[in-house]
């Protein structure tokens, strides 16, 4: 129908007609009204009129032309097509199996995107197609999968389960099943909706992570049982060998009482490598009490230069202190700890440090938290290697080519004393110039 | 003073005698059981004894708890002496508080070195003098 009228030479549009039929209609009665009633009736029969009306009067008015209708269906018909080609892209894009069953007694297969038809080994959509919801899914999963249907349609939720796929070619393989039910118009489900994600990876993965866990738990186990089987007989030594130093002295023979340090050296050395694997073991087992005391750390280091001073001795090296001045820096902790930790990293600096290097321990404030970093002029690390440094048995990795004694533990029993005080450690290094080691302790309130 | 040692392990029992023999007053005997230990502490009068925390059959925290007990063991005070974390808070707990039953004046945990364990002798004789 066309929407313009030649009325003589008058193009109208017809919308318009109407409008025009209304206020005519509108005249002819409020004239009558005037004509066979009297104020204030009339008045009052005129308003009636005109709220009665109103409503269809604004209908016809505003009635669209069936060319506007037209055109905005297909605009519409447009947008629904583009937007289904969208999704329909999304879901032969996506990595999992998307797919829809109807809910009768066979639950057959309504559609499948790209990646369900090739998971399950089918040639396309028709040759899926063919199948039954059941098909999919090896039979023992027959009670679980027809329950768990009923307990969908009537609960109309979404529902997560494992079950067992089966694929075309009849292998067999772990699957989590993601279902929630279409709906139609009458609130019946006409259908259910799946998205089907393979296991089998993920199940591989996770048996992979278990039995490594169960492997570092045992060699944990082992670690602990040997370390208390070793401080038995290391106590003989200790103490014997200590005795024997003292009357060696006394006997006054040089021989044999460099003989007996050696043995006592060697023992002490023994000795801290014991420690440091059940001080490891025992914080993985939280046998560690942590003690907590409140201290101002600036203050702790400065107690201690002339003791970290001495530990650089040995190389000739010397300690370079930029201790925050006239500031405070309380932290929560065990101070023993982390002047161990202090130690450490000093001790490291030293070791593989250059000899007559200049360490430098500097401390940095911030409103949050204080950090302390110790920088060598070593060798420094390669960065493959960094990532390692904080790592349990750290050294073991390239054990021939290592220059230095220890097995690698220092650094890790650092790591889990600072982070026992919610505190970080962390290393920064150049090839060739130099390492920091540095570690960070949040503030408390004094 | 009169010290008596119990461990199973004879190695130990040598080197703490070996260690205490150098405070000239110490007078020490070994017994390398709880049941010969307890026979000891009953036939001859200690000043202290030094008792082996884990030993096969009779345990020294049993042991301990014999000695309570028993009217004429109640007074001697006793330190234990372990390879395990004896002095570890977490490991008392979990091993029903043995570090509170009365005899228990001193825990030591191996190695130590002869300056921490005349020490403890000491301490623990000065204490219950």
């Amino acid at each position: 129908m066309k929407d313009i009228i030649h009325f003589f030479s008058l193009k109208i549009p017809r919308k318009i007609i109407s409008v025009l039929l209304f206020l005519l209609y509108f005249a002819v009665v409020i004239r009558f009204i005037f004509e066979y009633s009297y104020p204030p009736q009339s008045y009052f029969l005129i308003v009636l009129f005109s709220f009665s009306n109103l409503p269809s009067a604004l209908i016809l008015i505003s009635k669209k032309t069936n060319q506007e209708l037209l055109t905005e269906l297909r605009a519409t018909e447009k947008a629904l097509q583009e937007t289904y080609r969208h999704w329909d892209s999304l879901l032969s894009l996506l990595p999992q199996a998307v797919f829809g069953y109807a809910n009768n007694a066979t639950g057959n297969i309504l559609f499948v995107n790209n990646f369900g038809i090739k998971l399950f080994g089918y040639k396309d959509l028709e040759d899926f197609k063919k199948m039954g919801y059941l098909d999919i899914f090896d039979k023992s999963q027959k009670a679980k999968i027809m329950s768990e249907r009923a307990n969908l349609v009537e609960k109309k939720n979404t529902v997560i389960s494992e079950y067992v796929g089966l694929k075309k070619d009849g292998t067999k393989f772990p699957v989590a099943l993601y279902s929630t039910p279409i709906i139609d118009g009458d609130h019946k489900v006409s259908g259910v909706l799946g998205i089907l994600i393979d296991l089998s990876e993920i199940k591989r993965f996770k048996e992979t992570i278990d039995q490594l866990h169960s492997l570092d738990q045992a060699k944990d186990d082992f670690l602990n049982i040997a370390a208390h089987e070793l401080k038995t007989p290391l106590t003989s030594i200790l103490v014997v060998s200590e005795i024997l130093k003292t009357k060696s002295k006394t006997l006054g023979d040089q021989e044999i009482g460099k003989e007996i340090d050696l043995v006592f050296g060697e023992a002490e050395r023994l000795k801290k490598i014991v420690d440091q694997i059940l001080t490891a073991t025992r914080f993985e087992n939280k046998h560690n009490v942590i003690k907590n005391e409140t201290f101002d750390l600036l203050a702790l280091i400065k107690d201690h230069i002339s003791s970290l001073k001495s530990l650089a001795e040995p190389r000739k090296s010397q300690i370079n202190f930029a201790i925050t001045e006239g500031k405070e820096a309380w932290v929560s902790a065990d101070p023993d700890k982390i002047l161990e930790v202090l130690n450490n990293f000093v001790d490291n600096a030293v070791k593989y440090g250059t000899p007559d290097q200049t360490i430098t321990i500097k401390t940095i404030l911030s409103a949050t938290e204080v950090k302390v970093e110790v920088t060598d002029q070593g060798i420094g690390i390669a960065a493959e290697k960094i990532g390692r440094m904080f790592s349990k048995f750290s050294q073991l990795e390239n054990s021939l080519a290592r220059t230095q004694e220890g097995i690698g533990l220092g650094l890790y029993i650092c790591r889990l004393i600072v982070e026992s005080y919610k505190g970080r450690v962390g290393v920064n290094s150049v090839v060739g110039k130099g390492s920091t080691f540095y570690f960070s302790l949040p503030l408390v309130k004094k | 003073m009169k010290i008596l040692v119990i461990d199973n392990d004879v190695s130990i029992g040598i080197t703490i005698k070996a260690a205490l023999g150098l405070n000239a007053s110490y007078e020490v005997t070994v017994c390398l059981g709880a049941k010969e230990g307890l026979e000891e502490m009953k036939k001859n009068e200690y000043n202290l004894v030094l008792l082996d925390f884990m030993m096969p059959g009779i345990s020294g925290v049993d042991l301990c708890r014999t000695m309570v007990s028993d009217e004429k063991l109640k007074n001697i005070p006793v330190i234990l002496i372990s390879a395990l974390p004896i002095t570890s808070e977490v490991f008392q707990q979990s091993n029903d508080n043995f570090n509170q039953i009365s005899v228990v004046k001193g825990l030591l945990e191996k190695p130590f070195s002869v300056a921490e364990l005349l020490g403890k002798v000491e301490s623990v004789l000065n204490t219950t003098k």
